[in-house]
């Protein structure tokens, strides 16, 4: 599973380059959904144009895309989620 | 243990590359594949591999029938691409314990000969051919028993080559190497036995003179 985290800040980092770009439109709120949501396929989008190769190590450690997307829209979800919970709270 | 592949058939548009192709590959050895540009021999490893599918290919292992897709979440077989397919902006002491928790297989690695001179820098700043050996490296720490290499040879310097080889007729106790590469003279040197891929289907080649005698090389 450790592999997965490397994959998961890969496209991450994309995700909150979205994020940053949605904030700057949108607000903190909206950037948050759109993180937790449709950047993932934004950060799954840019890893496979830019880092597509590297999926050759995934596959051979046993991992699928289908796998890999998954579980990075499951964390960023719960996390997404979560974030927004506390932010309602607080604010 | 047994890969058995039959019945491959793939076309890309109009033309068919590949045509009821079949392939049988034994734990315990090397079978090479040799094939002119464009003759299918990477799409063949993908099929194999699952990353390219071919409704019609049916694989076994060990006579039990096995979908493409289940190929990859059981790791049954691992492959080399041509391109790169390591991440580079990491060394190569933080990239293996993030692929091995067993200790052992770590050590494999970093006491492998060469790894000791590179394995504090970043991937990026390795050589192609330092890159390629490690990926071999890792792939053969790997428990799959069968072991896919498009063109493992390709840049790579002489030294390196005959660490590759070493470390493949080593592998080659408890994997099925299918590899294929156009430096035909490393490959027959140390495959069991060898295909060339011609109109779509595989035909054996016993060596050099065969390769002549069906045009790859030149008389």
């Amino acid at each position: 599973m450790t592999i997965f985290w490397k994959y998961y800040f890969d496209c991450t980092f994309f995700n909150l380059l979205f994020g940053i770009v949605v904030y700057l439109l949108s607000g903190f709120v909206w950037a948050l959904i759109l993180c937790a949501t449709l950047g993932n396929l934004v950060g799954f989008l840019c890893f496979g144009y830019l880092k597509g190769e590297q999926y050759s190590l995934y596959f051979n450690l046993g991992y699928t895309k289908r796998f890999l997307f998954l579980t990075m829209s499951l964390v960023n979800g719960v996390a997404g989620a979560t974030a927004l919970l506390l932010y309602l709270i607080l604010s | 243990m047994e890969l058995q592949v039959d019945q491959v058939t793939i076309a890309f548009g109009a033309r068919t590359v590949l045509q009821d192709a079949s392939l049988q590959l034994r734990r315990g050895e090397i079978v090479g594949l040799f094939g002119r540009n464009g003759s299918g021999k990477s799409t063949l490893l993908k099929i194999i591999f699952g990353t390219v599918r071919a409704p019609a290919a049916q694989l076994r292992i060990d006579g039990e029938r096995w979908a493409q897709r289940e190929l990859i979440p059981a790791g049954k077989v691992a492959y080399l691409p041509q391109q790169e397919y390591l991440p580079t902006g990491i060394t190569t002491r933080a990239l293996l314990p993030l692929l091995f928790s067993d200790g052992e297989k770590l050590d494999r690695i970093f006491y492998a000969p060469l790894v000791e001179h590179f394995a504090h820098r970043k991937l990026h700043d390795l050589s192609v051919g330092e890159r390629k050996y490690l990926g071999i490296l890792i792939l053969c720490q790997l428990d799959h028993p069968f072991l896919l290499l498009d063109e493992p040879f390709t840049m790579i310097d002489p030294l390196c080559k005959d660490l590759i080889k070493t470390l493949l007729a080593e592998s080659k106790k408890v994997k099925g190497i299918l590899l294929s590469d156009h430096y035909y003279d490393d490959v027959l040197q140390i495959a069991d036995r060898s295909y060339l891929l011609q109109d779509g289907g595989l035909v054996p080649v016993a060596g050099r003179a065969d390769l002549k005698r069906l045009g790859y090389l030149g008389r």
